[in-house]
């Protein structure tokens, strides 16, 4: 699904040397993975979703989703390409205040040719288990519901692979249980999921966990997750 | 891209954010409101003054003024030079003049019956109903023999007759004219106010012989309507007129002039320039005032683009081009503009009925009035929403979602 070879990414600093926040990245993404991305502060976990998401480009290195080579995309394809193919849940949830949680799932279906966006947007509802909740607005949810109608809003286009930035990082603990079943709901139907986060107990609950480490990526393998967690 | 829901969606938040959109739209609702009024009255006001100047100088008419010229009031003392027989002869001497009337007006005390109330005193000769092109409604105009005469009868506007003698017909009864008896000759057609403002149903005529030798004693007049033929034999008789005058006056070519002529041309070109303040001032600080309203739009975009940043980063992350974020944000604009104008033209058109209502104003709901209040609102909206959404379109994703 995601081949992503020598990947580089540095910033441009005022008065001071570059700062390299990616360097040489290699990773393969299957169908179907639920990987956690784990790393501290500032390690460049976030810059990795982005170019994962197309929402930034790499400074040298192919990307490649679904066998598109990102660097060969203008800006409407890349566009396309995160309507059709990726869905992002973010840990702020970044719903519109004043609309409702139906128009906010319903929000991607503006940018792609859809017929029935209001019914997709009710059944994507339905598949957070938020079919009582169609009308209300974000206000009126609490947090953990307002990150599930931000994970229908993802679903909405049913994209193959959900990118999640610390989606459980607002949530209280029993909400981002909820929100991390609804993920491992998702991956048993077949969605790749990657996401982001500190906490160590929800990255052990991933089949796979990657950490990255000023701009360097490394592989945590099964006997390592249980010993970082000790 | 699906438009219509964008669509949707734009009016749907107009209606959510209710303060905003409000405080956007009340200038573009006021501005377009005062372009259609002031463009309708002025229409309105145009025709019924062209309408007036029509039928008190048509294309074929000149009039003849003692003195150099000037307006009303001006400080200069009355000229004195200009005699019915300098009208005589320009008529014996230009085949092209069909008729002519002179005018003498003074104000003067009316009386009847212990109703008093002075009013303006105008005279006519035995043409005047002819050349000035108003006839009577009931009684007859001044005969060959009143003229000759200087006989004391009177024509009377139809207000003066309604003031002095209500419903009953005045015609045969008596007036006194500053203490002289008069005999009501007839009640003159109602004609409304002239371009000056005057109420011309509102007065009395006597016969200009009587005006001169009975009232003012004088052996001048201060002016004449002149009828020409044809259209067409305007400019010669115009040449005509200053050639005889100038002759009987002695003047030469490089004095000044005793008298002035005014034209037909003259004329229209006076009526358009009194009609410029609501045609093109008016407009233009409408106008400005949609400008100052588009600011204020504009101001609001933007610092709704500012709020609504991380909005904008999410509408990328969830496939939104950067035209489209900007079209977006156009719309959101334009929603509220158009609505405004549709709103603020309906409010003129209430204006224009209860000002046309009240204050008997003739008002014309002219299309380009309505046309011209639209493209207002459209115009405003683009330069309203052209720098919002262009900021809103060229924002970083990432930084935008930071």
């Amino acid at each position: 699904m995601i081949e992503c070879k020598g990947i580089c990414k540095s910033y441009d600093r005022p008065g001071e040397p570059p700062l390299h926040v990616l360097s040489a990245i290699d990773l393969t993404i299957n169908k179907g993975e639920f990987i956690a991305i784990v790393g501290p502060s500032g390690s460049g976990k976030s810059t990795l979703m982005h170019i994962l998401g197309l929402l930034d480009r790499a400074d040298s290195g192919s990307f490649r989703l679904n066998g598109m080579d990102a660097s060969d995309m203008n800006q409407g394809q890349l566009a396309a390409a995160r309507n059709q193919h990726i869905g992002f849940v973010f840990q702020q949830f970044h719903l519109l205040p004043r609309a409702t949680a139906v128009e906010n799932v319903a929000l991607p279906l503006i940018y792609s040719q859809t017929t029935n966006p209001e019914e997709r947007a009710i059944e994507a509802l339905c598949s957070v288990g938020l079919e009582d909740r169609i009308k209300h607005f974000p206000t009126q949810l609490s947090g953990g519901q307002q990150q599930r109608v931000a994970i229908a809003r993802a679903l909405v286009t049913n994209p193959g692979l959900i990118l999640a930035d610390e989606p459980t990082g607002n949530l209280d603990q029993a909400s981002g249980k909820e929100i991390m079943n609804l993920f491992h709901q998702l991956n048993q139907n077949g969605r790749t999921i990657v996401f982001i986060t500190h906490d160590r107990a929800l990255a052990a609950q991933a089949k796979r966990v990657l950490k990255i480490e000023e701009g360097r990526l490394s592989e945590i393998c099964e006997q390592e997750i249980a010993g970082v967690l000790a | 891209m699906n438009w219509n829901r964008l669509i949707l969606s734009s009016f749907t938040m107009m209606v959510r954010y209710k303060l905003r959109t409000f405080l956007m739209s009340i200038g573009v609702v006021l501005g377009v409101a005062a372009l259609v009024v002031m463009r309708s009255y002025g229409a309105g006001a145009e025709q019924e003054m062209m309408e007036k100047v029509n039928r008190m100088f048509s294309a074929s008419s000149l009039y003849l003024q003692a003195g150099k010229g000037g307006m009303a009031g001006d400080p200069a003392k009355p000229a004195t030079s200009l005699t019915l027989e300098d009208l005589t002869a320009i008529q014996d001497q230009l085949p092209t003049i069909q008729a002519w009337d002179p005018l003498l007006v003074t104000s003067a005390n009316i009386g009847v019956e212990g109703l008093n109330r002075s009013t303006s005193l105008w005279s006519n000769g035995e043409q005047g109903e002819l050349v000035w092109g108003r006839s009577v409604v009931s009684g007859e105009f001044f005969s060959k023999a009143d003229i000759a005469s200087a006989s004391r009868v009177a024509l009377l506007g139809d207000k003066t007759a309604l003031y002095f003698f209500g419903e009953r017909d005045p015609v045969g009864l008596e007036i006194r004219i500053d203490g002289n008896v008069y005999r009501v000759k007839g009640v003159l057609e109602p004609i409304g106010t002239d371009p000056h403002g005057m109420d011309r149903d509102d007065e009395v005529h006597i016969p200009i012989s009587t005006m001169m030798r009975r009232v003012k004693n004088v052996d001048y007049i201060s002016g004449a309507k002149i009828l020409v033929k044809q259209e067409n034999q305007v400019e010669e008789t115009v040449a005509g007129i200053h050639q005889i005058l100038m002759e009987r006056h002695v003047i030469q070519d490089h004095e000044d002039r005793d008298y002035s002529l005014i034209t037909p041309e003259v004329v229209r070109w006076m009526v358009a320039r009194m009609n410029r303040v609501f045609k093109v001032f008016l407009p233009v600080a409408a106008c400005l005032a949609l400008l100052v309203a588009s600011l204020v739009i504009a101001n609001i975009m933007l610092m709704t683009v500012k709020e609504r940043v991380p909005e904008i980063g999410l509408r990328k992350a969830i496939g939104a081009t950067n035209p489209q974020i900007a079209a977006q944000f156009l719309l959101e604009t334009f929603s509220v503009t158009v609505m405004s104008g549709l709103i603020g033209i309906l409010l003129g058109l209430a204006v224009m009925a209860v000002m046309s209502e009240m204050a008997s104003l003739k008002v014309i709901i002219s299309p380009s009035a309505i046309i011209l209040g639209l493209a207002a609102a459209v115009v405003s909206g683009m330069i309203a929403g052209y720098l919002p959404a262009r900021k809103a379109a060229r924002m970083d994703p990432v930084e935008a979602l930071r």
